[in-house]
């Protein structure tokens, strides 16, 4: 569901435009660098979140993921549901199982339910030990026919992946119908497109997306996508443990939080979502994989330094005026 | 020579034996025959494990139906890409913040 309530459009720039709204959970931001298309662009992105909202959200009940679940058997879909568990099932492949999208009953049982506006600050130890997810490779599809097929007790959680992918075909549609480049953050992970503003477009990176806009370092992104993940937003206390939203696929509970913060930029939102995710995932390992991968990222630890890898601009345009944090270069 | 008075033969017990033959023939081929095209329809008919899911696209997974995952799951499907220019710094005021969220 899409509505509004957020601040007010105003101009970016000389000439761009800038408004934001409420959808998925969280706000969303569109940028576009020709004010007189900001409308058209936002109709744009409301019917392209709508769209995505009802085909796979987990926290609708008249979702069409929820198909899925009636009988063990093949269930025909959508385009835009087949392409996001297409999506969905290449990442979890690409990040070798890191984000697996069949997590939904894990996360479900780690008490995140619901929209997380309704998900209890604190509540009872869970009844029952977290278990690893049943694999992505158990999803069966069939592109000819258009049909998934899920083995009975699993569902899927495309949450990460299908924000990604609402905000690349966004921003792309925005970018070829109105010729306007376009910027599209949902709930900060970000996709452009089109032509980008001189100098590019400018993103503060922060441990939370709903943060200030001077709360961080600002960098500048002029193609591609920009995703954050953290372990420290969207968190939770069951029996007096702190669980947050990223579940180990191999665990079936929350990641390890060796990474409070992890920025990546990519050649599209979901590939940058997939690596920051993933990153949060992998803990230690994420910097030499992600260095590997030739991603530009920022990584942030638990003690509050900060490691960046493959081009990935170094703190010292801090807006707040903090310094950069310090980089341990042994890890 | 046997052979060629065999079948020449106008006997009817041959006669009838060499028709029998014949029609067994056509049934096994008849029979052979409709096996194959039903077991073609019923794969084409059925969806489900089948590997048009493997190849039907290059830019989709190799899903399979093993109860264990690839024993190399990056390997077919690469990794995420690198942007084609890397976030620089900037002194612009920002439009957007990337942060942790989920949905």
């Amino acid at each position: 569901m899409v509505t509004g309530g957020a601040p007010a459009p105003r101009r970016l720039g000389p000439v761009g435009g800038v408004t934001h709204l409420r959808a998925l959970g969280t706000t969303v931001t569109l940028a576009v660098d020709r004010h007189r298309t900001l409308a058209e662009a936002e109709d744009i992105l409301r019917d392209e979140l709508d769209a995505i909202d009802r085909a796979c959200s987990r926290f609708r009940s008249d979702s069409e993921i929820w198909s899925l679940y009636a009988h063990g058997r093949a269930v025909r879909v959508s385009p835009l549901l087949h392409q996001a568990v297409v999506v969905a099932l290449t990442v979890a492949e690409r990040t070798g199982g890191a984000v697996d999208p069949t997590v939904g009953l894990a996360v479900e049982a780690l008490g995140y339910d619901r929209d997380f506006a309704a998900v209890a600050a604190l509540g009872p130890a869970l009844d029952t030990a977290p278990t690893a997810a049943p694999g992505w490779w158990c999803v069966e599809l069939d592109h000819r026919r258009r049909t998934i097929r899920l083995p009975p007790g699993v569902h899927l959680d495309l949450g990460a992946t299908a924000k990604a992918l609402a905000a690349d075909r966004a921003a792309q549609r925005i970018a070829s119908s109105t010729g306007s480049g376009a910027l599209v953050s949902a709930g900060g992970d970000l996709a452009v497109a089109g032509p980008s503003p001189p100098g590019g477009w400018a993103v503060t990176i922060a441990v939370d997306s709903t943060g200030p806009l001077g709360s961080g370092p600002v960098v500048a992104v002029r193609d591609g996508g920009l995703a954050s993940s953290s372990t420290v937003v969207r968190t939770w206390h069951r029996g007096g443990r702190r669980l947050h939203h990223i579940v180990d696929p191999a665990t079936g509970d929350s990641a390890s939080e060796h990474w409070r913060l992890v920025s990546v930029a990519a050649a599209s939102c979901v590939d940058a979502n997939a690596a920051s995710t993933a990153a949060i995932v992998w803990g230690e390992r994420a910097r030499g994989r992600l260095e590997a991968m030739g991603l530009p990222a920022r990584l942030v630890r638990h003690d509050g330094a900060v490691v960046t890898v493959a081009g990935w601009p170094t703190d010292g345009t801090d807006r707040s005026g903090s310094p950069p944090m310090p980089v341990d270069a042994s890890r | 020579m046997v052979v060629y008075a065999y079948r020449r033969s106008r006997d009817p017990r041959h006669v009838a034996f060499e028709r029998v033959r014949r029609a067994f023939r056509w049934t096994v081929a008849g029979a052979t025959t409709a096996v194959i095209v039903i077991v073609g329809v019923v794969a084409h008919e059925i969806p489900g494990r089948s590997t048009s899911a493997a190849t039907a696209s290059n830019t989709t997974p190799a899903v399979n139906a093993s109860p264990t995952p690839p024993p190399t799951p990056t390997g077919g499907g690469g990794s995420p890409s690198p942007p084609v220019t890397a976030p620089t710094p900037t002194q612009q005021a920002p439009t957007a913040v990337s942060g942790g969220t989920g949905w």
